[in-house]
């Protein structure tokens, strides 16, 4: 039998696990890209696709064709090769998962980097306070504009830059939005951070992804017959018609309680 | 005397509730000195009942009757071996200080505690099998399976598994004629029992629900059952300490002559940096267990919001034990690999001291990752970037592992015994489950999905593509050895060909499922993940009937099974030069080294030889 | 175990460990990395302790300031309790098994006294371990340091009997050089602890 060259061979399953590879990434199947982050994460998650194919493919093969190229033939007594290693080799596969990781780190600090958006959403953008409880969400917004307490429902407007605090009374909850790439927990007795820039409008599920008890189920959006409203992402003139309403609706319970005080 | 006063499990029977009892009274009278009120507080009361009741049981199985009769300074025979060795089955079901018998006994236990835990898997997957909620479980039961489930799987399986496998190989490979500690040894044993007993028997207190990590404050709200959870990790924690002791000093100080560093089989080398991990470790788990426990049963305030504690802290005492955990459970696998892999290729270890040194680097790294199980959970923001850059360059030991093993392949002369498929499926399935280790590494990627399915399959390719398949790998290995006669290849090959397809027709899914929104610990899903879901259900149904296949295999074999005499793989280290089953006392006389492990392919190389002796000589040792 | 087995024994032959490569103590070595997976449980609690005190910040419960003087009474028998063990070793490589006991004794006494003063002060200290985070974590660190000394004089009481029967020799005294070992790793945790929990919130907050 030809006996078979160890470089080809990687650079022939290197390319099949290339194919992989490609394979995988248009077959990829992800929410909509809801926000400007959700692009970058995604890219982030292209490239893993890129370099995982390969090494997969390279592991598989080799051992595939390596197991069936030296198979032992039955009751074969012959013994291998009294090889105790290669140094070169050796080194080269330190050195590239080395530079690999290295890239992987790279493009995840500076994706982690620019998605960050806080500061932006500080100075001009909308500061949402999120409140996790055993089972549900309460949103207040801070920006004095508009000003609104504990709303059930989240609702901002598109292409402007959120900034997200999210805390609790209770139990740990994750407040996760796939659509947004976008998840944080609301770790008890501290106040937690995120930030995210709407980039579609429309409605999007909102999980809570962090066990919290027997309603952990219950508190998603996406599930049926659940209460959770979805997260609304409109227009900015919808945004502040939506506003104005709440408003109205906040003085009316607010003057039928004093009209049923004056009654009493 | 009667058998109830011997050191049996008989005698158990009356000082585990005896201590129990005590204890308990203990309590009510401090409380009433005290003048706390109620006197009587079942939890309290209950915890102490508990925890004397497991000292109660080992007492009552042995444990401390010689140090006992040492302390006391009557005369003891230092070498006096009647608890040593198994002469019927009987044997086996008492305190035994034989490294055989105890590495027996810990792997019969380990996998009935296995079926247990898969048992939940099944029962929670039948729940998850169809869309809609509360089907087969409520929601507090499914997550209380849930939690049985991984809790079970992790410490009781999974970490005392390895445990059990070394135990019988270890002290066999370097030429000794059994640990350092045999008590503390037999002693480790008989905390598992107790150990897996106070899990299941939490069912009577309402469980306990908060998942395996049991993070709090959610974990205050859970029943009792709970501080049972605490409880039992603290004695599986111990248990694992202090085999981890006996495993140092053995491979220390206990190697035959010639044994050096570099001459030391792999497994021994993994066994030797995952005991340092142990060591070095598990006590925070211990230390994480206790503060919560205090918590939920002294009222202190460690993690609570109300007294200025913090959750957080928590995850940071828990993961710096159990992201180090996860290493523990699976750099033996990696020992074990190296031998199956090298033995079944008939080639030497292809970069002996690369292996060797990558499962230090890998123990050392291991403690600098741990908080890469916080990214969402609000980790102080400078951790972060750090963190993410130490957890990428685990891939790199690991790496040089995996590709050592190709290496060890290439030009060999392959056997497809099922010891050796395992340990190439092995490589296979745990290079996925790496991989998407190391996407969850990448900060803002894993904040995108984590807690979702995505991390599920990351865990459970590794942990049951990876340890799972290496400790079958070892099984079928060293099944001969252990039982002197072979396993059935056919059902073998059956066992594993369905195993590691339906391992992947369920686990792999699960990657889309995350990725798509799906959580975890979730009982019930979106519409958009129906069908998934029943496929992966049927999936797993399939993978733990495969497992049955392996039970069969091995009980069968082991009476009809052919002899296997004393070396039928033609490996060189130590173990293969003894009968199988070994004698009681392992070596006639301590064996010299005079070799690598790995010598395949060198004409007439040896490992080692052991030395000729007339019978007189063999007396004079005996004394 | 079955009535059979004395005789199997008689049959096979059980060779002693040795030799071994190392002629390491392996009671001692095991005693050592015990200590150290020991010193890691005490870490866990250290970690929790720095983390409250330093990144969150969180101050002791009411108006208080430990009791640092006091302590260093405490303190200091617990180091003298330290010598007093290493004498009785010394009476033993004089073959004096009762002044091996007296020894032991004093320490044993001084050990006893350290629990004393230390339960003295939870009693004087002003606040309990569910008053807020740190007064957990304080009665946490300090509890169980008391409990390792407790330990310890249960194995010093124990060492005694085996003194005041002769059961030690210069030859053969393992377990009472390991007890001795334990005490010196007690005395030294307290050290620590006296440092960090005591000393330093006077300097930072
Ligand atoms: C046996 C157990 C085991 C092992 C070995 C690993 C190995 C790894 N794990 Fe895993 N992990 C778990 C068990 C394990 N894990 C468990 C149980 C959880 C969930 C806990 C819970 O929340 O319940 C978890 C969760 C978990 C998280 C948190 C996810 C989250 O909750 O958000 C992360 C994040 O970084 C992570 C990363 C890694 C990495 C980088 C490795 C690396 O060690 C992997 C290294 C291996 C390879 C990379 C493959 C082989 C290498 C090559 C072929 C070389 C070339 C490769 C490259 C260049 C990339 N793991
Ligand atoms: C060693 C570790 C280990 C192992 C081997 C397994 C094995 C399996 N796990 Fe495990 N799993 C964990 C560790 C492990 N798991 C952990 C740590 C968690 C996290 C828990 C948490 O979130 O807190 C988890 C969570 C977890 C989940 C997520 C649940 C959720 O988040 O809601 C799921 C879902 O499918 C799952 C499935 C399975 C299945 C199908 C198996 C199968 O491989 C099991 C196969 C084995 C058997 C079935 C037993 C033997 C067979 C029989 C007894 C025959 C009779 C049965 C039938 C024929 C049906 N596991
Ligand atoms: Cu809230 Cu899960
Ligand atoms: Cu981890």
């Amino acid at each position: 039998m030809k006996s078979i060259k160890v470089l080809p061979l990687v650079i022939v399953s290197s390319l099949i696990g290339a194919v992989v590879a490609v394979i995988l990434i248009v077959t990829r199947t992800l929410p909509t890209q809801a926000s400007a982050q959700a692009t970058n994460i995604d890219n982030l998650y292209i490239y893993f696709l890129a370099f995982s194919g390969v090494i997969f493919g390279i592991v598989l093969i080799v051992l595939l064709v390596g197991v069936y190229r030296f198979r032992a033939r039955p009751n074969d007594t012959r013994e291998g090769k009294p090889i105790h290693g290669i140094t070169w080799l050796e080194v080269l596969w330190t050195t590239i998962p080395f530079l690999i990781v290295v890239s992987c780190g790279a493009f995840g600090w500076y994706v982690l980097d620019v998605d960050d958006v806080s500061a932006e959403a500080r100075k001009d953008g909308q500061n949402v306070h999120i409140v996790g409880y055993q089972f549900g969400w309460k949103y207040t917004y801070l920006n004095q504009e508009v000003g609104l307490q504990e709303q059930d429902q989240l609702v901002l407007p598109v292409n402007v830059p959120v900034r997200f605090e999210l805390t609790t009374n209770d139990v740990m909850h994750a407040y996760w939005v796939p659509a947004w790439r976008m998840q944080m927990s609301t770790t008890p007795a501290q106040t937690n951070h995120t930030s995210i820039t709407p980039t579609q409008t429309g409605e999007f599920e909102v999980i809570c992804a962090f066990l919290c008890g027997v309603g952990h189920t219950g508190m998603n959006s996406s599930i049926e017959g659940s209460i959770i409203p979805k997260v609304r992402v409109v227009s900015q003139a919808e945004f502040e018609q939506w506003v104005a309403e709440q408003k109205a609706a906040a003085e009316q319970s607010t003057e039928t309680a004093q009209t049923t005080d004056a009654a009493a | 005397m009667t058998t109830a006063l011997k050191p049996t499990l008989a005698r158990c029977l009356w000082t585990t509730p005896l201590f129990a009892v005590i204890a308990a009274l203990a309590v009510v009278i401090v409380r009433n000195v005290l003048g706390m009120d109620p006197v009587v507080q079942m939890s309290t009361l209950l915890t102490f009942a508990y925890i004397f009741g497991s000292i109660g049981f080992i007492v009552g199985i042995g444990g401390f009757d010689y140090w006992w009769k040492w302390i006391i300074g009557s005369d003891i025979d230092p070498n006096d071996h009647s608890q040593h060795g198994a002469y019927s089955w009987r044997d086996y079901f008492r305190f035994n200080t034989d490294h055989k018998v105890i590495g027996v006994q810990y792997l019969v236990f380990v996998f009935t505690m296995f079926l247990v835990g898969g048992m939940f898997a099944m029962i929670f997957r039948s729940e998850l099998a169809r869309q809609g909620s509360e089907q087969v479980l409520t929601n507090q039961q499914y997550n209380s399976a849930l939690s049985q489930h991984g809790a079970i799987m992790i410490f009781v399986f999974m970490v005392p598994v390895f445990a059990g496998i070394g135990n019988y190989v270890i002290p066999l490979m370097i030429g000794a004629a059994d640990m350092a500690f045999p008590r503390v040894n037999a002693i480790s044993f008989w905390m598992l029992p107790i150990a897996g007993f106070i899990f299941l028997s939490s069912f009577v207190f309402g469980s306990f629900d908060a998942g395996w990590t049991a993070y709090p404050t959610l974990q205050d709200q859970s029943p009792f059952g709970q501080t049972l959870f605490q409880i039992g990790v603290i004695i599986a924690g111990s248990s694992s300490i202090a085999t981890a002791v006996n495993f140092l000093v053995t491979i220390v100080a206990m190697r035959a002559p010639g044994m050096t560093l570099f001459r030391m089989p792999l497994l021994v080398w993994s066994n030797l940096a995952t005991s340092a991990l142990v060591v070095a470790a598990t006590p925070f788990v211990a230390g994480a267990m206790f503060m919560a426990m205090f918590d939920r049963e002294m009222g202190t305030n460690f993690f609570t919001t109300a007294g200025n504690g913090s959750a957080l802290a928590y995850q940071h005492i828990f993961w710096f034990y159990s992201h180090p955990a996860v290493y523990i459970m699976v750099l033996p696998g990696f020992g074990i690999i190296s031998e199956v892999i090298s033995t079944h290729a008939r080639k030497p270890i292809f970069g002996y001291r690369a292996v060797a040194f990558s499962s230090a680097g890998i123990a050392v790294l291991g403690f600098s990752v741990w908080a890469h199980h916080m990214f969402a959970s609000g980790l102080e923001s400078w951790l972060r970037v750090p963190i993410m850059i130490s957890t990428l360059l685990i891939a790199v030991p690991t790496g040089i592992k995996i590709f050592s093993w190709l290496g060890t392949v290439w030009d060999g002369v392959v056997r497809m015994t099922t010891a050796n498929l395992f340990a190439l499926g092995f490589i296979v399935a745990f290079t996925v489950g790496g991989l998407s280790g190391v996407m969850l590494a990448v900060v803002p990627f894993d904040v995108s999905i984590t807690n979702s399915y995505f991390v599920v399959a990351h865990f459970h390719y590794v942990l049951f593509g990876g340890s799972m398949l290496t400790i079958y790998a070892g099984l079928y290995h060293w099944y001969p050895k252990v039982t002197g006669r072979m396993y059935n290849e056919k059902l073998g090959r059956w066992h594993f060909w369905l195993t590691f397809a339906a391992m992947n027709a369920t686990f792999f899914p699960m990657h889309y499922q995350g990725l798509e929104g799906m959580p975890r610990r979730v009982s019930d899903y979106a519409a958009e993940f129906a069908w998934s879901n029943t496929m992966i259900s049927i999936a797993s149904f399939v993978l733990g009937a495969s497992t049955l296949i392996m039970f069969y295999n091995f009980i069968h074999s082991a009476r009809h099974g052919k002899p296997a005499g004393n070396n039928p793989w033609g490996g060189l280290t130590l173990e293969w030069m003894l009968s199988s089953p070994p004698p009681v006392f392992n070596f006639p006389v301590t064996p010299r080294v005079i070799g690598g492990p790995y010598r395949f392919g060198e004409e007439g190389a040896k490992h080692a030889i052991i030395p000729e002796v007339e019978p007189a000589e063999v007396e004079k040792v005996g004394a | 175990m079955s009535a059979t087995t004395p005789d199997q024994h008689a049959a096979v032959p059980a060779p002693q460990h040795q030799p071994y490569r190392t002629g390491l103590d392996t009671n001692v070595m095991g005693l050592v990395i015990f200590l150290i997976s020991e010193l890691a449980l005490f870490g866990a609690f250290f970690m929790y302790y720095a983390y409250m005190r330093t990144i969150r910040a969180v101050p002791y419960p009411g108006t208080f300031d430990i009791p640092a003087e006091a302590t260093s009474i405490n303190t200091l028998i617990l180091v003298l309790s330290s010598f007093t063990c290493e004498f009785a070793l010394l009476w033993l490589v004089r073959r004096n098994h009762w002044g091996v006991f007296g020894w032991l004794f004093v320490t044993f006494a001084l050990g006893a006294v350290f629990l004393g003063l230390q339960v003295h002060e939870y009693m004087i200290i002003g606040f309990t371990p569910q008053d807020t985070a740190v007064g957990s974590i304080f009665y946490a660190l300090t509890g169980l340091h008391g409990l390792h000394v407790f330990v310890g004089i249960v194995l010093l009481a124990l060492a005694m009997v085996r003194a005041a029967r002769n059961k030690w020799s210069p030859e053969k005294h393992t377990g009472l050089l390991a007890i001795s070992i334990y005490w010196h790793f007690v005395d030294i945790v307290w050290v620590i602890l006296f440092t960090v929990v005591y000393c330093l919130p006077g300097v930072v907050g």
